[in-house]
């Protein structure tokens, strides 16, 4: 797939609540083309899972139903230096390896508490390499960036205004969340 | 543009040209079409439409690639702009970059530039003070510079002129260092920032807070309607350029304004190479100009000619005009010109934590972007070890709280229930600095840019009285906050921030009495080629620490109506 159209598809998807493609995942080529880091399709696929497993499909889309895992790559293509790169490169390996090791089944197939806890005992140690341990950042800190600024989530979650017409001062606060409209 | 030759000089020929379409371009441009001159404005960069040409105007967050951010290849081509405030995937657009415009820094100077219809008026921050004699005095009390030519009362009446145009929200504040104007009801200060303000009066008898006062239409009269703007939607994505004219800009204000009277001829992709001085008749006859796409030089004659180039673009034009009577410079025989430039200190802030006021929040956003605080340091008197003083930011806002620990449904819920958290508060500095001789701006001798410019050299640093003031903005702001109970102060200098990046670069052609050590006289006339003006940036004899716009637009309709006057006298 050329760079126009899978950004095309990207910005799709990105911009939407769309569904993604289920067969747009299976494929065995990349849906992302990137100029500065180079990712395999099956590396593609496994950060598509870590993101799932981030952001999971429930009652609402999850990570791949919008892509997130192209907005990781993105990103991380265009607005990190080529020493996040290399790390998040090399970090993705090291994810591998580990989850191969934990268990011979293909990590998608994992229970999703399973991947969960893995995940986890990444995000919440710190005697890890420095490779992994930005690797699971980037990935974390972008597909969270790639969740709360969708479409879904800021029409529906917690709603961004673009046109409020009104500052209101000294409002009583009558919940602490946030997320109602006009809230 | 093909055949220059069969071209008649008189279609070339106008009552009046305006060199720059940005904030006090604009008002040339409206002030003397409006008076009946058929007027040539002249801009380098492209159009932009109010309206037609704001591409990112309504677009949600999720429609930018990047998500506003700017990517790395782009930040590493162009460090200048990358280190403006305002230059992320909204706005890049509008502003110049690094490689296409190149400068020569002989010492660290970002300058943020805009080149397009409407320049960086589009862009700016909107916040609108007017001058008092406590600043147009300055010079004279403090012994720095020239004395201004003028005093407060002679662009009171302008002030108010412009203000009932632009649309300034404020309110009558009754503070003598800050006058008040024309004013649409102020945008109110929120709970923190109210219990602030009371603090500040009850504690010291010659501070302020108020609502900072900004050009946004928060109630449009029936002028603004007629310029067909309607009121401040409350977007502040001010940068983009704003649908509904709610903040004032050329592009939504004065060119349309301009066109409208059929007297306008505007002219982008047009670089003014230099103004044409005739010996004989001892004062210019036009200018010339570089088609920026075909690279023809072209000339244009009128009878007056009005410099609003933006500051240092302004100097670089009159430096470059040069004939047998001015050698140097056009009006520059007292070769002051290019020097004493100036700008604003923008180099501390102050933040702290705010306990408490957890039953209030705000809603919606603030244009005005909360409070000012007027300069109170050596108003009456002189009385610490640096000369003027500074003004302030002040805004404090309800934080919000999302917890993004940990993975799965669990995140998914919490990212979808943020919570309010406490208050914060912070303050950001703006400085007058002192102009100086050895603060300037000259043409390099050799280097030429694309169009055959000479490159502009820039030597702006900072001195001891900026170092001074920084320190005791971070003490007074430091010890305000710490009065008020706020916790957490946090007093910082901006690391490494070089001048420029405050975009309030002023002076080169100073106002002045004297033809000895001035270029322009009262009525921003270049003392020694009375039928050139300059009412942008750089006349400025001083800096004060107001934001500078809305004086230019002033002296700008105040400079019109002199120079048409003198038209009709048949003295120009």
């Amino acid at each position: 797939m050329d760079r126009r159209v899978a950004i095309k598809n990207l910005a799709l998807v990105l911009g939407g609540a769309t569904l993604f493609p289920k067969n747009m995942l299976a494929g065995d080529t990349n849906l992302i083309q990137l100029k500065n880091l180079s990712i395999t399709p099956a590396q593609e696929k496994l950060l598509a899972e870590v993101a799932e497993t981030i952001i999971p499909k429930t009652t609402t889309p999850g990570a791949k139903d919008m892509g997130l895992h192209l907005f990781v790559l993105l990103m991380l293509d265009d607005c990190y230096g080529k020493h996040d790169q290399q790390q998040f490169a090399e970090g993705l390996k090291q994810f591998a390896a580990i989850a191969a090791k934990k268990n011979a089944k293909p990590f998608a197939l994992w229970p999703q508490a399973q991947r969960e806890a893995l995940l986890l005992s990444i995000e919440q140690k710190n005697d890890l390499p420095a490779e992994l341990n930005r690797f699971y950042r980037i990935t974390k800190d972008k597909t969270v960036q790639g969740y709360t600024q969708s479409k879904y989530f800021m029409t529906k979650k917690v709603v961004y205004e673009l046109v409020p017409s009104r500052y209101n001062v000294n409002v009583p606060v009558k919940t602490k969340n946030t997320a109602v409209k006009h809230g | 543009m093909a055949n220059l030759n069969i071209d008649s000089v008189k279609e070339r020929t106008f009552d009046a040209i305006v060199i720059g379409s940005g904030i006090s371009g604009g008002w040339a441009a409206k002030e003397l079409t409006g008076k009946g001159l058929k007027t040539l404005v002249l801009e380098r960069g492209r159009d932009v439409k109010h309206n037609i040409d704001y591409p990112t105007t309504n677009m949600y967050p999720w429609e930018f690639k990047h998500r506003n951010e700017i990517p790395l290849a782009v930040r590493e081509e162009n460090p200048i702009v990358s280190r403006c405030y305002a230059f992320h995937e909204d706005a890049a657009h509008f502003f110049v970059k690094d490689k296409e415009h190149p400068y020569i820094q002989e010492k660290p100077f970002d300058w943020i530039r805009g080149y397009q219809v409407g320049g960086k008026s589009l862009l700016w921050a909107r916040q609108t003070q007017r001058w008092s004699d406590f600043d147009f005095e300055g010079p004279a009390r403090d012994g720095f510079a020239v004395d201004w030519p003028i005093r407060y009362a002679d662009i009171a009446p302008w002030y108010s002129y412009v203000e009932k145009f632009a649309g300034i929200s404020g309110n009558k504040d009754g503070i003598a260092e800050l006058p008040d104007g024309e004013f649409l009801p102020g945008f109110p200060l929120n709970t923190v920032e109210k219990y602030f303000s009371d603090h500040v009066k009850k504690t010291y008898n010659n501070r302020h807070v108020i609502s900072a006062r900004c050009a946004h239409l928060s109630k449009p009269e029936p002028i603004h309607f007629e310029q067909g703007r309607v009121q401040c939607q409350n977007r502040v994505l001010c940068q983009r350029g704003c649908p509904f004219g709610g903040y004032f800009s050329s592009n939504a204000s004065t060119i349309p304004w301009a066109m409208k009277s059929g007297n306008m001829t505007l002219r982008p992709f047009s670089v003014v190479q230099s103004i044409i001085y005739d010996e004989n008749k001892g004062k210019a006859t036009g200018v010339r100009v570089i088609d920026t796409n075909t690279k023809e030089v072209i000339e244009y004659y009128a009878r007056i000619i009005f410099v609003n180039a933006a500051a240092l673009n302004t100097n670089m034009i009159l430096l470059n005009s040069t004939s047998n009577r001015f050698p140097n410079g056009l009006g520059n025989d007292s070769e002051v010109l290019g020097k004493y430039v100036a700008f604003h200190l923008y180099t501390a802030t102050v933040n702290a934590d705010v306990e408490g006021f957890t039953e209030f929040k705000t809603e919606g956003r603030n244009p005005a972007g909360g409070g000012y605080i007027p300069r109170f340091r050596n108003v009456q008197k002189q009385e610490t070890d640096f000369l003027r003083g500074y003004a302030a930011g002040l805004g404090a806002y309800r934080s919000t709280h999302t917890d993004s620990s940990g993975v799965g449904s669990k995140l998914k819920n919490s990212l979808g229930s943020p919570e309010l958290g406490g208050w914060g508060v912070g303050s950001h500095m703006m400085g007058e600095t002192i102009p100086k001789e050895s603060n300037y701006v000259k043409l390099d001798k050799d280097q030429k840019d694309e169009w055959g410019m000479p490159l502009l050299r820039i030597s702006v640093d900072y001195d001891d009285n900026d170092h001074k003031m920084t320190n005791d903005y971070l003490e007074q702001v430091g010890e305000m906050f710490e009065t008020a109970g706020f916790k957490n102060i946090r007093k910082e200098i901006t690391k490494g921030k070089a001048p420029g990046l405050d975009i309030h670069e002023m002076g080169g052609a100073r106002m002045g009495h004297d033809p000895k050590t001035s270029i322009l006289n009262k009525w921003n006339q270049v003392h020694t080629c009375s039928n050139v003006f300059v009412t942008d940036g750089a006349c400025m004899t001083s800096t004060a620490c107001q934001n500078p716009s809305l004086t230019y637009m002033a002296f700008t309709a105040r400079s019109v109506d002199y120079a048409v006057n003198e038209m009709k006298k048949g003295n120009l």
